[in-house]
């Protein structure tokens, strides 16, 4: 669903604000927005937003660490989210979880050193039909059984390398 | 308001109907355990700690937010409510480090009162403890996020009372923390007033200590140690003496530490005024904006930080800490013949901010620093402690010559409304104005017309800054009277003989617009260091 | 159709030169409202004469089945017959909420309309070339025949019986959820005319009140009658917030509403509005909510340009502007203080009442609904509150280890038992129930004993929630501790942080379950033993003490799981045991060497280097080493790992 868009400091974000009256009230949408735009939050964009609405910079920082949507750091260039919601939990979601973890070395919410995955623990992608599901780059896989997970990530593996050539 | 009646422990009691259960205890004596609740602040109802039992509610509730109802009956000590408040202390803990014995609160903590009162003998729940670093950003006040229990009484500080708004919550559930933005003081908007220190109820934050380079200076036979005092500093030491002692106790005290001169502040204060009243009255003829004096470190970080296009207000004479730092080098330099290498000059105030301002870049003159260190009234007793010092044992001293107390009036200087006062009374014409502490800054087209615009950081002045040794703004307030008491009569010398030593000092050690007691140009961040 | 009743009642055959006295004048358009209404038709009476509406389900679920693909095959084969193109109208809805049968495509033909199940490619060339070219229905994939002319069936499950009963859902999975013009030929707008019509009258507090008595026979189920008649008397600015959020973290019940009927959600928030006199309404959406917010912010667009909303509108001097305010997950919202912090722009502090709300209300998004519903009823001029009860109904969203899940509407007092097995279709795999799980994660767990539950107050005070969200079906090889242990951890990440118990206090909860789902080692096991009565006395700290309803409430699975499987946790404490073979930390893992095929991917996976064996030949686990933690069985792609 989410990728990363850009990293370029010298984008002018008050442009992408210009539609949110500069009131204290709409942090939230003013910050989903820039999410929107940019596929994450940057301290730049924090300290746009604080300046648009008038508020200081800590308490942007506060609602961009509290809400659950909000990334703080770009994604990988390939977004995993394994559904952890009740149903596909009950159909073992847990250990999918556990499998990409020790396959991509790193924990749910975080980006390999590489920047070519990250995974990421969601509630819920409204696929409870088909559970156990994930997500990969916004493609649902469903109805995960046996060795498919492993399967699937070495196919993304291979095409990060081969675009990589 | 009427009156009501209330049970309490199963005694009947009046009480105001718009009163709380922790207030209505509070009147009739019952201590009820808090940790959030602090004075002057809303209430946060965060810990849960000062949970009582009323009859018919199915849950517990916490004192401080529940309003009595007539005919409550309130149980503040039955076995339910002490197993949930030593429960939820246990909680607290088992987050919490095991540093008591190596803690600079040990003794002063807290949460240290509330595990004895309560009788903690084991440690229930073990596992995952938070693992952060200390912030060290900010030469003025350590952060330790291992140590806070999260009550949320600096961010409320911050934000409320102070309209800085550096302090904040930050993540959820169990990660959640309390910090500056990306975790580093010195690079949020925090302008080091220190008054989240005063309030932090465990050594989670704390003044980043000068003690070690103070010692070693001391103890370091090639190198001349002088103190300089500012008047708060000598409000909270000695408060039972009568306050024509206090002065020579605490030159007593210093140079039993080891200080080899102890000079008082008042005639940098004095000098102080005068470039003040000068600058007023240049920038008024030359039609410039009103003057921000720099005597507030902390107002001086806002501006630079928050409202940078007022940079052009901010005064440029230096505070007076600096101005002594640079007199007494000067002084020693000419009279003693000593290398500026060779001094470190320890300036005494109740404030946190002047930690940060006297490492500043743009401070040094001549390659040296006026002032080598600031030492809190809190340091200052912990010194007193580890040396052994007992009041009743301390010879009283004079402070050195020259710099000695020839102005005491001159502690006005460091309450709120001070400087006006003080530059009235020397005769400065002009609209000189006063603000309210640092949200004036909100609505500072209102002081757009006049001369001087005075605005102290820490409510009721530098007596309540964040170094002194108390813990809320109802403390400060004593200071206050006792600021007073300190501040009559005639100094050391009379008011005659005190202006001929002063154009003494000024002819030997000042010249007349001397650049070296003026800061460097405007807009050099508190981020310069040396 | 329940709303058939209503749409002969309100929806009329007036024009310009015969106009509605019911329905306000459209100055705008000059035309009366219902004008707008009679252009458009009316879902089931869109097919004409020969005929035939294709519609199908684009809810997420739908999507997630693979609806698209569905769609676009149909688009195609549509567009490449000219006779097809024609006769057959194809059409997208929303969810029905019968997610288990994605992908549904209803077809309607002549006098009624048949809903198949399972529509992929295949099933859908069999559809076209069986039903709609030709006259028989294949042999399986029906999932209901719904007649046009028959009023409510008597069976409970039939599809026909279903729909009828539907209040809340009525146009779920029926109409177009992104038009305009059918909702208005559903039905739609007539409440909101109605409210106008009164305020206008300055009669909108006898409509308030009639809705109120409606919706309040079962007690405070709904919404506190007194805030809301004090807020209604408030002068100045005033806000109501609409809460677009699940009840619950288990539930999709609000998101399968938004997706399919947002103009509902919108009306109701406008009529609650135009009742209590505010000029402001915010739709507070979870964010996860995408596809909704599109469908919301479109739909407040075009009542807009309908001149719906606005200043003075329709002529009626009432201002109203409505806003989509993407705000905080329904986790975390579940305190009103949360919603009015987040609409300030401030971190949520839940248990507070927050500042400034004094001009704002939160209500909920199933009783603005609700209100829809019953206000299309309004009559305006009669003495008689209602004409035609409504009857009062329960969305719900069932899932877990259950045949049929989804999002249904059942009537007030069915019993657990008709909706796990008549409306369900019962456990999955026909495995045993064990017990239901009702609230989501801050839900208690009731053993399947006590089937006969109804739905109902009682239920809701038995398991100490404020309204039914999703209800979690558990067989036989669930283990209540391990969804103990999830359900706590769900709790404890969504804590807002400021409290001790909550926020310390889950998190240990938490740390001690995670402890008894693995083998003890040594001294801990010492531990262990104390656990249980710790578990116990540590939750019901935490309930008696947090600051707000999460804290208190992220212990029910835990205290109703001690109440009614005691022995389970039992089992896993003191004889290290796990009843159900779920916890991996207490079971033993085996490799069959008849199935292996030693394709080493096990091997090379083993955080502990537990598994030995040469390529091409069955490998072994060796059990000193092996700390259980189960990815060997989760890898193994020839099933070859078992567990005992």
């Amino acid at each position: 669903m989410a990728q990363s868009k850009t990293n370029d400091r010298s984008v002018d974000f008050s442009a992408a604000l210009q539609g949110y009256p500069r009131d204290p009230k709409y942090l939230l949408p003013v910050l989903y927005k820039l999410q929107e735009n940019y596929g994450f939050l940057s301290t730049e964009m924090l300290q746009e937003a604080a300046r648009h609405l008038g508020v200081p910079v800590g308490k942007v920082y506060s609602l961009a660490t509290f809400g659950e949507e909000f990334r703080l750091e770009p994604l990988g260039r390939c977004v995993i989210e394994v559904c952890s919601g009740a149903c596909c939990r009950i159909k073992g979601s847990g250990g999918i979880l556990s499998v990409l973890e020790a396959e991509l070395g790193i924990k749910a919410g975080q980006t390999t050193q590489n920047g070519a995955f990250t995974l990421l623990e969601a509630s819920c992608i409204d696929a409870c039909a088909l559970a156990p599901a994930m997500r990969v780059n916004g493609h649902l896989y469903g109805n995960l059984q046996g060795g498919d997970v492993l399967r699937i990530i070495k196919e993304y593996e291979l095409l990060q390398k081969s675009s990589a050539k | 308001m009427e009156e009501v009646k209330v049970a309490v422990n199963g005694t009947t009691y009046s009480a105001r109907n718009d009163q709380t259960i922790l207030s209505l205890c509070r009147d009739i004596g019952i201590d009820i355990p808090t940790l959030c609740s602090a004075d002057c602040l809303d209430t946060r109802e965060n810990c849960r700690i000062c949970v009582v039992e009323v009859v018919g509610k199915a849950r517990l509730v916490p004192a401080c937010s529940t309003p009595i109802a007539p005919g409550m009956e309130i149980w503040t000590h039955s076995e339910r409510v002490k197993r949930a408040r030593k429960t939820v202390l246990e909680l607290l803990l088992a987050n919490h480090p095991e540093d008591c014995l190596i803690c600079l609160k040990n003794g002063e903590c807290e949460i240290q009162d509330l595990a004895k009162e309560f009788g903690i003998r084991e440690r229930r729940f073990v596992g995952l403890k938070k693992e952060q670093g200390t912030d060290l950003s900010s030469r003025a006040i350590e952060r330790d996020p291992n140590k806070c229990v999260l009550c949320g009484r600096c961010v409320e500080i911050c934000s409320e009372k102070q309209d800085v708004g550096a302090l904040d919550y930050h993540h959820r559930g169990f990660d959640t923390i309390i910090g500056p933005v990306s975790g580093e003081l010195a690079s949020s908007d925090c302008v080091f007033c220190g008054q989240c220190v005063l309030t932090c109820p465990t050594g989670a934050l704390r003044e980043r200590s000068a003690l070690k380079n103070v010692w070693t200076a001391i103890s370091d036979p090639g190198k001349k140690v002088a103190a300089v005092v500012s008047p708060a500093a000598k409000v909270g030491l000695f408060r039972a003496r009568e306050p024509q002692t206090v002065d020579g106790l605490l030159v007593g005290a210093l140079k039993t530490l080891g200080f080899d001169y102890v000079f008082d502040m008042s005639i940098a204060n004095r000098l102080y005024l005068e470039l003040l009243a000068l600058e007023v009255k240049e920038r008024k003829a030359g039609g410039g904006p009103p003057v921000i004096p720099a005597f507030c470190p902390a107002v001086m970080a806002l501006v630079e930080k928050r409202y940078p296009k007022l940079l052009p207000f901010a005064s440029e004479v230096k505070s007076p800490g600096q101005i002594a730092g640079i007199l007494a080098k000067r002084y020693l330099e000419q009279k003693e013949d000593l290398s500026p290498r060779d001094l470190f000059v320890v300036e005494i105030k109740p404030c946190t901010a002047a930690k940060e301002e006297a490492n500043r870049t743009g401070s040094a003159q001549n390659g040296y620093q006026p002032v080598d260190g600031v030492l809190t009234t809190r340091e200052l007793e912990r010194m007193f402690l580890t040396s052994g010092i007992k009041e009743e044992k301390l010879e009283m001293k004079p402070f050195d010559e020259p710099f000695t107390n020839l102005y005491p009036c001159l502690g006005l200087l460091e309450t709120a409304g001070g400087i006006v006062q003080a530059l009235h009374e020397a005769g400065c014409r002009g609209e000189l104005r006063k603000a309210k502490g640092l949200k004036a800054f909100r609505d500072i087209e209102e002081f757009a017309d006049c001369d001087l615009l005075e605005v102290y950081a820490c409510p009721m002045g530098c007596i309540g800054g964040g170094g002194a040794n108390i813990h809320s703004f109802t403390e400060a307030k004593k200071h206050r009277v006792r600021l007073a008491a300190l501040s009559i009569g005639e100094g050391e010398k009379p008011l005659e003989e005190a202006e001929k030593a002063y154009a003494q000092i000024k002819t030997d050690i000042v010249s007349e617009k001397s650049a070296v007691f003026y800061r460097e140009k405007a807009g050099v961040g508190v981020r310069s260091r040396s | 159709m329940v709303w058939k009743e209503s749409l002969q009642e309100a929806a009329c055959t007036h024009s310009q030169s015969d106009p509605c006295p019911v329905v306000l004048d459209c100055l705008r358009s000059a035309e009366p409202l219902c004008e707008l209404r009679h252009n458009g038709k009316t879902p089931w009476q869109a097919a004409e004469e020969n005929q035939v509406v294709v519609r199908i389900g684009l809810g997420s679920c739908g999507i997630a089945a693979g609806a698209k693909k569905t769609y676009n095959y149909f688009k195609s084969q549509l567009a490449k017959s000219g006779e097809l193109k024609d006769r057959v109208v194809l059409k997208k809805t929303g969810c029905l909420g019968l997610c288990s049968h994605e992908v549904v495509v209803s077809v309607e033909k002549s006098d009624r309309v048949v809903f198949f199940k399972n529509v992929n490619i295949e099933r859908a060339s069999e559809i076209l070339e069986l039903y709609i070219q030709g006259d028989s229905l294949p042999e399986d994939g029906v999932l209901g025949i719904v007649r046009k002319d028959q009023e409510d069936g008597q069976k409970i499950g039939s599809l026909q019986a279903y729909l009828n009963s539907r209040v809340l859902l009525q146009n779920a999975g029926l109409i177009d959820p992104s038009s305009f013009d059918e909702y208005l030929a559903s039905g739609g707008m007539a409440a909101f005319a109605g409210a106008l019509k009164m305020q206008r009258r300055g009669e909108e507090g006898r409509m308030l009140s009639a809705i109120l008595a409606a919706m309040s026979k079962s007690g405070d189920f709904c919404i506190e009658k007194e805030r809301l008649v004090e807020f209604k008397e408030r002068s100045g600015e005033k806000t109501v917030v609409l809460r677009a959020l699940e009840q619950d973290t288990s539930s999709f019940t609000v998101r399968t509403i938004l997706e399919s009927d947002p103009y509902s959600a919108v009306e109701g928030l406008m009529v609650i509005c135009v009742l209590l006199g505010a000029s402001r309404g915010l739709v507070f959406l979870d964010p996860k909510f995408k596809n909704a917010r599109v469908l919301l912010e479109d739909a407040v667009c075009q009542l807009q340009e309908a001149g719906l909303l606005g200043e003075e509108v329709l002529g009626s001097g009432f201002s109203l502007r409505i806003e989509v305010f993407p705000g905080l997950e329904s986790a975390v919202c579940a305190e009103d203080g949360a919603v009015f912090a987040a609409v300030l722009g401030d971190r949520p502090k839940p248990g507070s009442s927050g500042k400034a709300q004094g001009g704002s209300l939160t209500c909920h998004l199933e009783d603005a609904v609700y209100a829809v519903r019953l206000g299309a009823l309004w009559p305006g001029w009669s003495e008689h509150p209602f004409k035609g009860e409504i009857p009062e109904t329960q969305v719900v969203s069932l899932l877990g280890r259950v045949e049929n899940a989804g999002c249904i509407e059942v009537p007030l007092g069915t019993s657990l038992r008709e909706i796990v097995y008549d409306y369900g279709g019962g456990v999955e795999n026909r495995k045993v129930l064990k017990a239901l799980q009702i609230g989501g994660a801050s839900g208690g767990f009731l053993p399947a004993r006590l089937i006969d539950t109804p739905l109902d107050q009682g239920l809701l005070q038995t398991l100490g929630i404020k309204r039914f969200g999703s209800i979690l079906v558990l067989d036989q090889d669930c283990c209540i501790v391990d969804q103990t242990y999830y359900s706590l951890k769900e709790m404890s990440g969504h804590s807002c942080g400021l409290c001790i118990p909550c926020r310390e206090g889950l998190f240990r909860l938490v740390e001690m379950l995670g402890s008894i789902k693995r083998a003890g080692q040594g001294p801990e096991n010492l531990k262990r033993f104390q656990i249980l009565s710790q578990l116990e006395k540590l939750a019901e700290t935490i309930r008696d003490t947090s600051r707000c309803s999460h804290g208190s409430s992220a212990v029910t699975p835990l205290l109703t799981g001690l109440t009614y499987f005691k022995d389970e946790f039992r089992a896993h404490i003191f004889e290290e045991r796990c009843p159900a073979n779920q916890c991996k930390g207490l079971l033993k893992f085996k490799i069959d060497a008849e199935l292996c095929t030693g394709c080493s991917i096990c091997r090379e996976r083993c955080p502990e280097d537990a598994i030995i064996g040469q390529s091409k030949f069955s490998h072994f686990i060796i059990e000193d080493r092996c700390t259980s933690c189960g990815i060997c069985h989760e890898v193994c792609p020839f099933g070859a790992v078992s567990f005992s």
